[in-house]
């Protein structure tokens, strides 16, 4: 294979890469210029010089103008293919939106915007980040086009994918023309969730008490509510619900005068990793319980609370706990 | 491995078709039984009847294959065994196309297979025909690229048509400014194809043979004035020897140049280029008389020029002739004897007649040869058919028969002569052929051979004699086709050419094409030979810097046209609708007023109705069709919206747009 087919590894493409990565800023919005766009010919394109070199020899062995013919018309052909591979990334516009975050050792999604060049195709475009799983598309009757791609996340805290590799072999897989794009998107990575049998009960702040998790039990149960938009299917009666009586949630007496609190103290197993996933995954199931709770680790206490933003900050702290704080 | 889409699949399939006809003549026919059938098991698989088959299917097919490769080509390894196995390959690799690499293999060998074509055809059709079957495959490879859900089967032809489309001038730059080398190694040609012209030796009745064919011999073009019929003499080889039954070549010496052959003479030379058609034999044609050899060959002993390889292909050369000449004024001995050969006792009748013409005329040589046409112009007849001859064949004909063709006069004038002691021998060539006015170049036909006479006289050479022009005057006047047409031997084996000649528009016709051939071998097929003076006459001087820049900026504009197209952005074919709206808004936008980036239609309508209270009308109808359109979903409501447009186009064109 020549080498302008191989995926960047420790060597010369690679440098060769940070170089041009490095050669332009930071953008959220890139546009494909033939400043940064490199086209070499692919594995295929040398066998199409091969072939060439096999025509011109008939063409001489032989005498035969025609086949000179063919041979400089396949030439023709090989070197307006330049322009057309250029062409097809050239114009193409990339615009960086946004990192969905993940847990630990899932996807984490990349949104990219694609805008077409005026008046233009584009026609297999081929996007990955570095390793990553690569994904072709093509912008011709649509000329904007929104993306997700996926990259690995092996470690928890801030994910940077790396450049984004762009690239095309269209139309005939002679050339291959690409760009790396340094997008400045991050992901969050959350801890991975691992359930653990119970938390431990924690020590509340100022000596109140406090449990982990209160147990359900009937005396608990007050009756039943329309289902709304937004429930907890959890709490969902589904034997009503087979009942054919219609979607509800039961209610439970509320856990009112108790406050939860996820308190990184009172996990005493296992390293930081396997605490933290803990706790994670305490963390969703008080909130897909809809229960306020609160979370205390070293240097950082966030007063209980519920609601998707309080899933939010949690989960950024503790994707963050140990990590810089980067922003 | 990229799985290939069904779309591709079928352009394969286009592309294989397309590069396996031409060769469908030659091929054996077990080789395009397999081409049909596998394609056709492709397609069984393709339409999901067929399962994919197991190897040891696939295995069987291989090996019977090169069992009935090496069975058919079992002695040849020419270019036709190569091509065949090459289209085997290509036709048990139909069966296996899943993968762009599959695809990729089947179409660059497709590509050199069809490059192989011209090998066996050449003409103007072939060349257009590869050109469709290359659009075909840069389709079919551009197929494999393609997004394998787009089921678009006209793209990869519209994108072909556009490579292709920019890369013939790079073609035509570099045809004309490549340098053509000699073959590097020695090839096996094509050796199948039967040629017809004179061969080395003749038999009275061998030319008239050639009269049945209309095959083209030579073209030739001149540098000056072309010559008048009766000077047209191409010799192409001379018979010294006889053995009482035919004419043929004298082995010793003629075959080789032993000393140059003294020519002189005070006329300019005549230079000429002929594009000789393929023969098989190393014999070229030269006019009367050749002053130097064409490259690649030599002057015979009989002044006629010689090849060191046979014509296997057609090829062109230079030459030149002097009209008026003495050649070689002195004879030696040993030429002497050569030219006065005649078998041993035979012809006693003929030798009588000659011995007594030679006492009669005393010394006068020229006497003899008179008596000899006075003797053919009285009694005989010049005919296509003449009879059989048998025994002494000399005798046979001047005293029996009295029937007989160019070859029997040349061949009874040469006996007569040497038997008077006169050195003598025939020369066999074409004689005449068809001057094409407007292309000025002079059409040669393998029914204009002909045979001829030289006899030598001290100090004055070798003379010219033609004993036909003493029988038939017209026939070294006309043009063959025009004195036998009457003649039914005459182009007995091709009658279509016989029709031909009956009707005016036809011959015009026939005329037209020959030019146009003319013009493809001369430019095309034998470009090597046009070269070095096109060259000339496109930079005046070839040097490196002044070729490199003829190369250089074709080729730069070329690119930077291509750049232009391909990079500037085409106008892509647009609905109606956004194309009237654009030049309704460009007229605003002229006349002073924008549409804001986020006004829709309606509001900008309403805008301008106030600032354009003379099409208020208009703009209202415009600003209700587009709500129309946008909310009520009413089929009509593109029709409407767009004529509104128009209508406010219209109005909008009689408002003055200031200056």
């Amino acid at each position: 294979m020549f080498w302008a087919d191989r995926k960047p590894g420790f060597s010369l493409a690679q440098r060769l890469r940070n170089w041009s990565v490095r050669r332009f800023p930071r953008n959220r919005t890139v546009k494909l210029t033939q400043k940064r766009i490199y086209i070499l010919p692919t594995g295929a394109g040398l066998g199409f010089c091969v072939l060439l070199l096999l025509l011109l020899l008939l063409a001489i062995n032989y005498e035969n103008n025609l086949a000179y013919a063919l041979t400089f018309l396949l030439a023709g052909i090989f070197v307006v293919s330049i322009i057309h591979t250029f062409g097809n990334l050239a114009g193409l516009q990339v615009s960086a939106q946004a990192g969905r975050p993940c847990f630990r050792g899932d996807k984490a999604g990349f949104s990219l915007q694609l805008t077409a060049a005026p008046k233009r195709d584009h026609e297999q475009l081929s996007l990955c980040w570095e390793g990553g799983v690569a994904q072709t598309l093509d912008l011709t009757e649509e000329r904007m086009l929104q993306v997700e791609l996926a990259c690995d996340a092996a470690e928890r805290g801030w994910l940077d994918p790396g450049p984004l590799l762009v690239e095309t072999r269209f139309p005939l897989g002679l050339f291959r023309a690409w760009t790396w794009i340094d997008t400045g998107l991050k992901a969050l990575v959350y801890p991975r969730p691992v359930s653990c049998a119970a938390p431990p009960a924690g020590g509340g702040e100022g000596g109140a008490e406090v449990t982990g998790i209160k147990s359900r039990g009937p005396e608990d149960f007050q009756g039943l509510a329309r289902f709304e938009k937004g429930g907890s299917l959890n709490q969902v009666a589904w034997k009503v619900y087979a009942r054919g009586q219609g979607l509800h949630l039961k209610q439970y007496a509320g856990t009112v005068s108790e406050e939860i609190w996820l308190d990184w103290e009172s996990w005493h197993n296992g390293t930081v990793e396997e605490k933290l996933s803990g706790i994670c995954f305490w963390a969703l199931e008080f909130h897909q319980r809809e229960q306020p709770y609160g979370l205390r680790l070293p240097g950082l206490i966030l007063a209980p609370a519920s609601g998707e933003a309080q899933r939010q900050r949690v989960l950024k702290a503790l994707a963050l706990y140990g990590r810089e704080q980067q922003e | 491995m990229k799985q290939l889409s069904r779309a591709a699949v079928l352009w394969q399939l286009a592309a294989f078709f397309a590069t396996l006809a031409p060769h469908l003549s030659w091929l054996p026919f077990w080789l395009i039984a397999l081409a049909i059938i596998t394609p056709g098991i492709r397609l069984m698989i393709y339409s999901g009847r067929w399962p994919l088959p197991h190897w040891s299917v696939k295995l069987v097919l291989v090996l019977a294959v090169i069992g009935g490769l090496l069975l058919t080509f079992t002695r040849e390894t020419g270019m036709a065994a190569t091509v065949s196995l090459l289209i085997a390959g290509l036709a048990l690799k139909m069966i296996e196309i899943y993968h762009r690499r599959d695809a990729l293999v089947l179409l660059y060998v497709s590509l050199f297979v069809s490059g192989t074509a011209f090998l066996f055809h050449q003409s103007i059709l072939m060349a257009l025909y590869a050109l469709f079957n290359l659009v075909l495959i840069i389709a079919a490879l551009n197929s494999i690229y393609q997004d394998p859900l787009r089921n678009d089967w006209l793209r990869p032809l519209k994108r072909s048509l556009r490579l292709l489309g920019f890369a013939l001038p790079l073609m035509l730059v570099l045809f004309i400014v490549f340098p053509r080398i000699g073959p590097l190694w020695s090839v096996p040609m094509n050796q199948n194809a039967a040629r017809s012209g004179l061969s080395d030796q003749m038999a009275p009745g061998d030319i008239s043979r050639l009269t049945r064919s209309n095959d083209l011999a030579f073209r030739a073009t001149f540098d000056g004035a072309v010559p008048p019929p009766q000077q047209r003499y191409w010799r192409s080889m001379v018979y010294g020897n006889y053995d009482g039954r035919t004419w043929s070549r004298v082995s010793r010496g003629d075959q080789f140049r032993l000393a140059d052959v003294e020519l002189i003479s005070d006329a300019t030379p005549l230079a000429y280029e002929v594009v000789f058609e393929a023969s098989n034999n190393p014999w070229l044609v030269a006019l009367d008389q050749p002053s130097a050899a064409p490259a690649g060959s030599f002057l015979t002993k009989g002044n006629a020029p010689l090849r060191y390889r046979p014509v296997d292909r057609r090829i062109s050369y230079q030459s030149s002739a002097l009209l008026d000449y003495r050649l070689q004024p002195d004879l030696t001995d040993f030429d002497r004897e050569i030219y006065l050969q005649l078998p041993e006792g035979s012809d006693p009748r003929s030798r009588e007649l000659a011995e007594r013409w030679r006492q009669e005329s005393g010394t006068d040589d020229a006497a003899i040869v008179r008596r000899a046409f006075e003797l053919f112009n009285a009694e005989f007849t010049y005919t296509l058919t003449p009879p059989q001859l048998s025994g002494d064949r000399v005798d046979a004909f001047l005293f029996d028969s009295r029937q007989g063709f160019c070859g029997h006069f040349a061949g009874a004038l040469t006996f007569l002569l040497r038997s008077a002691g006169i050195p003598a021998r025939v020369v066999a060539g074409y004689q005449g052929g068809e001057w094409n006015e407007r292309e000025a170049y002079l059409t040669v036909r393998q029914y204009d051979a002909h045979a001829w006479v030289e006899y030598w006289q001290q100090d004055e050479g070798w003379i010219r004699v033609d004993p036909t022009a003493a029988v038939a005057p017209e026939r070294v006047s006309q043009q063959a086709d025009q004195l036998f047409a009457d003649d039914p031997a005459f182009l007995a084996d091709t009658p279509m050419a016989r029709l031909q000649f009956g009707n005016a528009w036809m011959l015009d016709i026939r005329r037209q094409i020959d030019a146009l051939n003319f013009s493809w071998n001369r430019w095309v097929l034998n470009y090597q030979g046009q070269q070095m003076q096109l060259l000339k006459d496109l930079l005046g001087e070839v040097n490196l810097t002044r070729l490199a820049l003829l190369f250089i900026v074709p080729f730069v504009l070329v690119m930077a046209l291509v750049a232009w197209i391909q990079l500037g952005g085409r106008r892509r074919p647009r609905d109606p609708l956004e194309r009237a709206l654009e030049r309704l808004l460009d007229g605003f936008a002229k006349r002073g007023y924008r549409r804001e980036s986020r006004e829709s239609i309606q509001a900008f309508s309403k805008r301008m109705a106030s600032d354009f209270p003379s099409m208020a009308g208009e703009l209202r109808a415009l600003a209700n069709c587009d709500e129309a359109v946008r909310y009520a979903a009413r089929p009509d409501g593109r029709k409407a919206l767009l004529a509104a447009i128009k209508a406010c186009y219209r109005a909008l064109k009689t408002i003055k747009a200031p200056a």
